[in-house]
């Protein structure tokens, strides 16, 4: 004969009220936790996403916040059901119970109106966090502003390269001026290889024998960030990361007649 | 016989072995792959703000008289750990005995990096040589989160293919080298990593795959055309 805490929602006669208790309790548990979790995801998140350069890294920063912030209710709404189901409804047998005489739960049915509106509820979430990134992304990977900055990015084993054809430089460190958009073509010499600037939102594969082409994005902030490689091609695939520095026009321009390099190839100011 | 149940502490106490002994375990496979493997001890060549080096053909020069587990290997010797003082100018001289590779990626026929960004062949000076002459790279560069930046980009020019052995080094005939010479200067304390990027290996992604191969084998393996340079 059991003898847990208290009899499972809807077995014997007086489930009722106790049942409502349950819920209510439960409830309230998963409003707490939620506004936790929304607040800590809207106060945490800012701070351990990098930084973001351009409008499209800012964009994926804002993303990242607001899927996690939907994905707390749910996510809570699942573990508050279910912890306080595992501690709640636990079964105490006194000890040398055979396992044949425990009870079973009751069998559990939701009604029509409960799958209905669980479906409901979950599509309108999962079409919302659909459209948000079909249109949200869209714009930014069909801009094409005019006289972009083109960089040819070359990849091998284990160092990036960087070259720009319309100035006449090649460099190991990518400069790119404030301002102007930029379109990177990426290519490997050898293995694949994963190119990606966290704080501009570009990331492209390397293929070797191909020339991959990046959305065109606009860095908008100046400072010091970095490109690495995020497929794993070797030995030192730790170690192939390259310095990327975003600088005023003005820098930019003296930076390639300082490596040899011509401005009037392409221009860069627009 | 009625069946009994184990306590429910029991899958609980369980559980946490198995966890605690995953973790463990995670942690010592991280430990003993950090690092790149093989990694000789620096020589007295190697450490110092006077650094000589020698790259050879095989490996019979320094990885014993058997030539190592791969003889065939081109390598640069003594060692590839290199130890230089910080806040100091290191000069390196580098005694050049193999033959030439087209590079690749023609960034790297050019001298970067250096004081002056220029080298000296034989005692002439140059700041870059034909991409189809170089025998290797000397290539310095940083890895992430050291805070001194070191890029330094030296090529290599190769011996002529019809240059009569004049050299015997551990038993063995080689041409009479290319000697050059370079300075750079460090900063703060510092690990940086150093490779060849002329494809002077064995094919690694596939024979022929576009043409663009043979950075397998001795170019991805420290101690032969791969090492580390201490800045301390």
């Amino acid at each position: 004969m059991s003898t847990g805490t208290s009899p499972a929602p809807g077995a014997g006669t007086s489930a009722g009220p106790e049942r409502v208790s349950h819920i209510r309790r439960v409830l309230i548990l998963w409003i707490v936790l939620s506004v936790i979790g929304v607040a800590a995801t809207v106060i945490l998140f800012p701070l351990i996403n990098p930084t973001a350069a351009s409008a499209v890294s800012s964009f994926a920063n804002t993303t990242n916040v607001v899927f996690t912030a939907l994905a707390m209710p749910v996510v809570m709404f699942v573990l508050s059901f279910v912890f306080y189901s595992l501690y709640t409804f636990r079964e105490k047998p006194a000890p040398g119970t055979p396992a044949e005489e425990l009870p079973d739960g009751p069998n559990l049915q939701a009604s029509p109106r409960q799958q209905v509106a669980w479906l409901v509820i979950t599509a309108v979430l999962a079409f919302t966090l659909v459209a948000w990134g079909m249109f949200g992304f869209y714009k930014q990977t069909t801009d094409n502003p005019p006289n972009p900055l083109v960089v040819n990015v070359v990849g091998q084993q284990w160092l990036w390269t960087f070259n720009y054809p319309a100035q006449g430089v090649t460099s190991s460190v990518l400069y790119l001026p404030a301002g102007r958009p930029v379109k990177f073509r990426v290519t490997s010499k050898d293995v694949l290889h994963g190119f990606v600037i966290d704080a501009l939102g570009v990331a492209m594969d390397a293929n070797p024998g191909w020339w991959s082409v990046a959305p065109i994005v606009t860095p908008t902030r100046i400072g010091s960030y970095y490109a690495h490689c995020v497929e794993l091609c070797g030995l030192y695939h730790t170690y192939m990361w390259s310095k990327v520095k975003v600088v005023s026009r003005a820098n930019f321009a003296a930076w390639v007649t300082a490596n040899g390099g011509h401005t009037n190839g392409g221009s860069t100011s627009s | 016989m009625p069946e009994t149940r184990r306590p429910p502490l029991f899958g609980a106490v369980v559980a946490l072995v198995v966890i605690l002994l995953v973790f463990f375990g995670a942690l010592e496979g991280v430990r003993a792959l950090s690092g790149l493997g093989y990694e000789p001890a620096a020589t007295s060549a190697t450490t110092g703000p006077n650094i000589s080096l020698g790259v050879f053909p095989d490996s019979y020069a320094c990885h014993g008289s058997g030539g190592g587990p791969h003889p065939e290997w081109v390598t640069y010797c003594p060692s590839t750990s290199i130890k230089v003082p910080a806040y100091s100018t290191i000069t390196v001289t580098i005694r050049q005995y193999d033959t030439s590779t087209t590079l690749h990626n023609y960034y790297f026929s050019q001298v970067s990096g250096t004081v002056g960004n220029v080298m000296y062949v034989n005692g002439k000076p140059l700041r870059r040589i034909s991409p189809d002459a170089l025998g290797h790279t000397f290539t310095i560069q940083t890895p992430p989160g050291v805070k001194s930046q070191l890029f330094v980009n030296v090529p290599l020019a190769g011996v002529s293919s019809s240059a009569p052995n004049a050299v015997t080094i551990n038993g063995h005939q080689y041409p009479q080298p290319n000697v050059i010479v370079f300075k750079f200067r460090t900063g703060a304390p510092g690990q940086y990593v150093w490779k060849c990027y002329v494809p002077c290996g064995t094919g690694l992604a596939g024979e022929g795959l576009y043409g663009q191969n043979n950075f397998g084998g001795p170019m991805a393996t420290t101690g032969y055309m791969a090492g580390t340079l201490t800045v301390t």
